[in-house]
């Protein structure tokens, strides 16, 4: 390379030089035509939308962003225009995003700065080297205008305000009035930046922020303003909870609340009603007491749409499954007011705390998982529900306070019980097959379409001898399809008595009538002579529903047979049907040589009111059968008119008379209900002593109110020895006198009030009343304590102490008066122990107890 | 045996007190004098030191006190126990009697200790009084002696203060009936004076048709008198109307008429009225009737005016 130098008279150093300006000239000249193809291309891509796209693809932003100085340039000339269609603008505000660079920030805000001035003002934040540029861009804009721009570029992007305030605090003049423009991004814009400011001013216009029709200008200032004025902030943010149609400013304002005014938050939830409290109830916290009680508010609401989410909220929380599962039986208020919270939860299809049941074993839970399962929930609930109550009562019997909680399961299960929760009943059935106190809850309770699945298992019931709720099980059957009960019906009856017993074919005689079809007439009146006569009544008032004309020919037909039995049946059941078109073969049957046939004669003709026979009533008085002596003395003492009842008081008083026919005589008066034949009885009883018993069983059966009356009445102008005799005639009424006993504990009737104890001790009312006072129910436990203080007997007042720690102050008052008359040590060690009772009121009553046995103590 | 034998002689002794004092309590109707007898005998018989009764005077009134009716044995009493005070409300709701045996009760203040009237008192006895199921007033009886109030005292007291409760019950229902009596007669002597001071004349008639009742204007201007009281209607018009009048009359009476007026001229011994006569129904509250009323308005006077 020398010597080429050397050769053309060159120094090589200068021959280096001369080759580099050669490359040189070359690479300009290159430059240049390849910079002239540029900007022919460039310029061809502005005047024709097709170019341009052809230009992008040749010069991608990322390629032509090494040429951003030549672009600036030419961009000065043609137009700023060109840098964004080109699509280097946004490259260099992505870059600016990036890397916060001041080259990049002159670029955007000469350009672009409608755009992306904001994208400078926040790189400005970030690098303190472009805060001077975007502050003097400012000032070259305008105040107003650069802020409006820079508002516009933002478009609703959130920035750190406080930081922004710091950099642009001096314009903040001119901030407050871009809070009057009238696109929402400008008022944002501002309105993230001046809520912070301290100025009164800027205060002020933030203030009425909280009504700017932009929801995320409502929620920026519920969000992050602050102030001295904590309560009329509070009262702002609650107005935006309860007012504000946005469900975001809402939710930001109760955020704002519970984090900030948590002392504050005590909502009126008594005035809120309609939107106001739906927007509240939308807005419910987990972990705020104060939204449960809200909820729980709600949940009783007669609005549903205001109750819905009130029960959502409370199931979400917890509430709902607690209010279940907490149910207690010893607190019956308490049950009752969770009871019927849940119900109104279910009323609006909010049941899925149902679900707990199967993890529960309390009794008061289940009972009112039964009770809300009885009317609506999920059905398929109803099988676990079952299960845990079936199993609860494996092992207890049917208690006044459990048996609630089986019935109403029943109850559920019969009315909207599924296939699975039958087959729980059934197999529940069969285990109690041999307990009557549960059969008589589980067989009404079996519904009629579940016949495939239960019948089999009853009609098994109905041909077992020692099935002990027969009544219960045929009102049951009844519902079954005839068809079905038929065919086991016949094979009762047809069978011989030695595979049937007595009983059953009694039963299925009683269902197959029960069923009223005309083509089994026959087949009934034949079998007749299987009912007892006390039932023919009953069974007979069925009959009318069969075909008069058929009957009759029936049963003129079986009159006329040999059969004694068949005739005594037949001629029993007549009154019952109210057909008197056999009073002639009736008549007759009185002289009939069966004593069976002449005792159901004499009976049927004094039922059919045939008062006539009066003669003939009293001269059967003296069959020479004295089985029918006894049934015409019954008889008569029941149904005979008063001069028929005249005789019989003969009777009772003729010394000759044998004592059966007496005996008779007197379980008939006691079988009648006119006061004439409760008068010659009690008279009896005054009178004699050697029939007491009877008289005493008579009277014992008189238990209607009309009869009690009469009695009581007697009771109180009797002399002391009918007095005593009356008492144990109430004593064996047991409950039925209870009532009216009870009533004659008036002041006016205080002389007879020992008596009245007496009976009422020995009916075991005052135990059962005692017993009320373990009962979870207060206004129950009040009541008998009320009872057994005005028995004023001494078994009453020790029942009473039994209550000394009732939780009811009433009854503890009541308490203090019984020990008061009782005086025992006993009683003086409860009233010691009651001086320290926590409530003023009792121990006031105990001092007042205490110095009233003092003074009667004294001599 | 001996211990039932003593209280047999106690009660006896007991019962014989308390049928001495109802027998002098019952002599007596008087509210006020019976309020007196009851504070002599309960503290002359329990020899107590310190009596008094405090009676409602309004019982129908709700913010009712109870005022110092009668005491003995003690000047500066209250004279009133208000129903807010600790002792009222509690009688009222316990409806029996409250005894204080000290002043202070041991370990504790005495919530009842307004139970005693004077500061020399040491026990105690204050006794609802009951007439007709109504709460009447307050027995406070007192003693200078500590725990002076024994079985008997205390028996006698309650016993004694039940009876006179319900004598004072009917005294206060007896003076009741005696004002509305009082009213009734002043009502009727009122509306005869007016009747009387009436110028026109009226008649009252039975439902019979018997004459029940006349004023001064027609007893002067028809001549009736006592003895024609009870006189049938037909008698009275024969003697007063013409024929004609008289039978109009009777026919709107006969027929029930509700109300018939008819005009004619009466011409007694002195003078000739020319009247206006209105029949009306005589109708008791519960619209039955019980007469008629004949009212005969002179025209001869307002046409001379």
């Amino acid at each position: 390379m020398n010597a080429f130098f050397e050769g053309l008279g060159l120094q090589p150093f200068w021959g280096s030089i001369l080759i580099i300006l050669f490359i040189t000239s070359i690479a300009g000249i290159i430059f240049l035509i390849l910079d002239s193809r540029f900007r022919k291309k460039l310029k061809n891509a502005i005047a024709s939308p097709e170019k341009m796209e052809e230009f992008r693809n040749s010069w991608p932003p990322e390629k032509l962003v090494w040429r951003s100085r030549r672009m600036e340039k030419l961009a000065e000339v043609w137009g700023g225009s060109i840098v964004q269609e080109t699509g280097l603008a946004p490259l260099w505000t992505k870059r600016l995003k990036a890397n916060p660079r001041i080259r990049y920030a002159k670029r955007v805000l000469k350009f672009c700065p409608e755009q992306d001035s904001f994208t400078v003002f926040i790189a400005s934040q970030l690098n303190s080297r472009i805060e001077p540029v975007f502050l003097k861009w400012i000032e070259e804009t305008g105040e107003a205008r650069g802020f409006r721009i820079l508002a516009t570029s933002c478009r609703g992007e959130l920035f750190d305000g406080k930081t922004a305030l710091s950099q642009i605090g001096n314009h903040i003049e001119s901030l407050r009035e871009l809070t009057g423009d009238q696109e929402w991004y400008s008022r944002y814009f501002a309105y993230q930046i001046i809520l912070h400011d301290q100025d009164q001013k800027s205060k002020r216009a933030s203030w009425d922020g909280f009504m700017d029709s932009h929801p995320l200008i409502r929620k920026t200032l519920a969000e992050g303003f602050h102030t001295d004025k904590k309560e009329k902030l509070y009262k702002q943010l609650w107005e935006l909870v309860i007012e504000d149609p946005v469900y975001e400013v809402r939710r930001t304002a109760k955020t704002r609340i519970l984090n900030d005014f948590r002392e504050l938050y005590t909502p009126a939830t008594g005035k809120l009603t309609g939107i106001p409290a739906l927007r509240v109830l939308q807005l419910l916290e987990k972990d705020t007491p104060e939204d449960s009680n809200i909820a729980m508010k709600f949940l009783q609401d007669s609005d549903l749409e205001l109750r819905y989410p009130a029960a959502i909220f409370l199931e979400s929380a917890g509430v709902l499954d607690n209010l279940l599962l907490n149910a207690s039986l010893d607190d019956g208020d308490e049950l009752d007011r969770n009871w019927k919270l849940l119900q109104k939860a279910m009323e609006v299809n909010v049941s899925s705390f149902l679900n707990r049941i199967d993890s529960s074993s309390s009794p008061g839970a289940l009972l009112v998982a039964a009770r809300l399962l009885k009317k609506k929930g999920n059905r398929r609930i109803l099988t676990p529900t079952a299960a845990s109550i079936f199993n609860f009562f494996k092992s207890r019997e049917l208690t006044p306070g459990l048996k609630d909680i089986y019935l109403t399961l029943l109850e559920g299960i019969e009315k909207r019980g599924d296939d699975s929760s039958l087959l729980k009943l059934k197999d529940e059935l069969n285990c109690r097959r041999e307990n009557p106190a549960f059969l008589e809850l589980l067989i009404p309770r079996i519904p009629s379409r579940g016949d495939a699945l239960f019948l089999p298992l009853l009609l098994d019931f109905l041909k077992t001898d020692s099935f002990p709720s027969r009544d219960i099980l045929l009102k049951t059957l009844k519902k079954f399809s005839p068809e079905l009960l038929l065919p086991s019906l016949f094979e009762i009856l047809d069978s011989s008595r030695k595979i049937y017993t007595h009983r059953i074919r009694i039963s299925a005689l009683h269902l197959l009538n029960e069923l009223k079809l005309p083509y089994c007439l026959q087949s009934i009146l034949e079998n007749l002579p299987v009912l007892p006569r006390e039932e023919a009544g009953k069974f007979a008032a069925i009959l009318n529903a069969y075909p008069g004309v058929q009957f009759e020919k029936k049963v003129k037909a079986l009159l006329k047979t040999p059969d004694s039995q068949i005739r005594s049946s037949i001629i029993s059941i007549l009154p019952g049907t109210e057909n008197r078109n056999f009073m002639t073969e009736v008549r007759a049957a009185l002289k009939d040589p069966d004593p069976d046939v002449r005792i159901s004669a004499i009976i049927t003709l004094l039922e059919f009111g045939e008062i006539q026979l009066l003669n003939q009533e009293t001269s059967m008085l003296r069959d020479p059968v004295q089985r029918v002596r006894i049934e015409t003395a019954r008889v008569i003492g029941k149904h005979g008119i008063p001069a028929a009842l005249t005789v019989l008081e003969e009777i009772l008083s003729d010394k000759n008379e044998v004592y059966p026919v007496k005996s008779a005589a007197i379980a008939g008066l006691g079988a009648s209900d006119t006061p004439r034949s409760l008068k010659i009885l009690t008279d009896l009883l005054d009178s004699n002593d050697r029939m007491n018993r009877d008289l005493i069983a008579a009277l014992t059966n008189r238990t209607s109110n009309k009869d009690l009356d009469q009695l009581v009445k007697i009771f109180i102008e009797a002399p002391p020895s009918l007095r005593e005799k009356l008492i144990i005639v109430f004593k064996a009424q047991e409950k039925n006198t209870e009532p009216v006993i009870l009533n004659l504990l008036t002041p006016k009737l205080s002389p007879l009030k020992p008596y009245i104890s007496k009976i009422l001790d020995s009916t075991g009312f005052t135990e059962k009343t005692i017993r009320k006072l373990s009962n979870r129910n207060s206004a129950l436990r009040l009541q008998a304590a009320e009872v057994l203080s005005r028995l004023e007997s001494k078994s009453a007042y020790r029942g009473l102490v039994l209550a000394a720690r009732d939780p009811d102050q009433e009854i503890r008052v009541l308490v203090v008066k019984a020990l008061e008359k009782l005086t025992t040590p006993e009683g003086a060690e409860i009233l010691e122990s009651l001086k320290e009772d926590p409530n003023r009121r009792i121990r006031k009553y105990t001092l007042w107890a205490m110095e009233r046995i003092r003074a009667l103590a004294l001599d | 045996m001996e211990n039932a034998e003593r209280i047999l002689v106690e009660r006896g002794t007991e019962n014989e007190e308390l049928v001495k004092a109802v027998l002098i309590l019952s002599r007596e109707s008087d509210y006020n004098i019976l309020a007196e007898i009851i504070v002599k005998l309960s503290l002359d018989i329990t020899g107590s030191d310190l009596a008094a009764i405090y009676l409602i005077n309004d019982l129908e009134n709700n913010k009712k006190s109870y005022n110092l009716k009668y005491s003995r044995g003690g000047n500066t009493l209250p004279d009133k126990w208000r129903r807010d005070s600790e002792l009222v409300p509690f009688i009222e709701e316990c409806r029996e009697a409250v005894i204080v045996m000290s002043p202070d009760s041991p370990g504790s203040c005495n919530p009842f200790c307004e139970a005693l009237l004077h500061c020399k008192m040491n026990s105690g006895i204050v006794l609802p009084i009951f007439g007709r199921e109504t709460l009447l007033g307050l027995l406070f009886v007192n003693s200078r002696k500590y725990e002076f109030y024994n079985r008997s005292r205390f028996r006698f007291l309650d016993s004694f203060t039940k009876l006179a409760g319900e004598l004072l019950g009917n005294s206060i229902y007896i003076k009741k009936i005696e004002n509305r009596l009082k009213r009734l007669e002043a009502r009727k002597e009122y509306n005869e004076g007016i009747f009387t001071s009436l110028p026109d004349l009226i008649l009252i008639l039975n439902r019979d048709g018997s004459l029940y009742f006349f004023n001064e204007a027609a007893a002067q201007c028809i001549g009736l008198s006592e003895s024609d009281l009870k006189t049938s209607i037909d008698e009275l018009l024969k003697k007063s109307f013409s024929r004609e009048t008289g039978e109009d009359i009777i026919s709107a009476l006969c027929n029930n008429e509700k109300s018939a007026s008819f005009e004619g001229i009466y011409k007694n011994h002195q003078t000739g009225i020319d009247y206006r006569l209105n029949i009306s129904p005589l109708c008791s509250r519960n619209g039955e009737r019980e007469g008629t009323t004949l009212f005969f308005t002179t025209q001869t006077r307002e046409l001379e005016k």
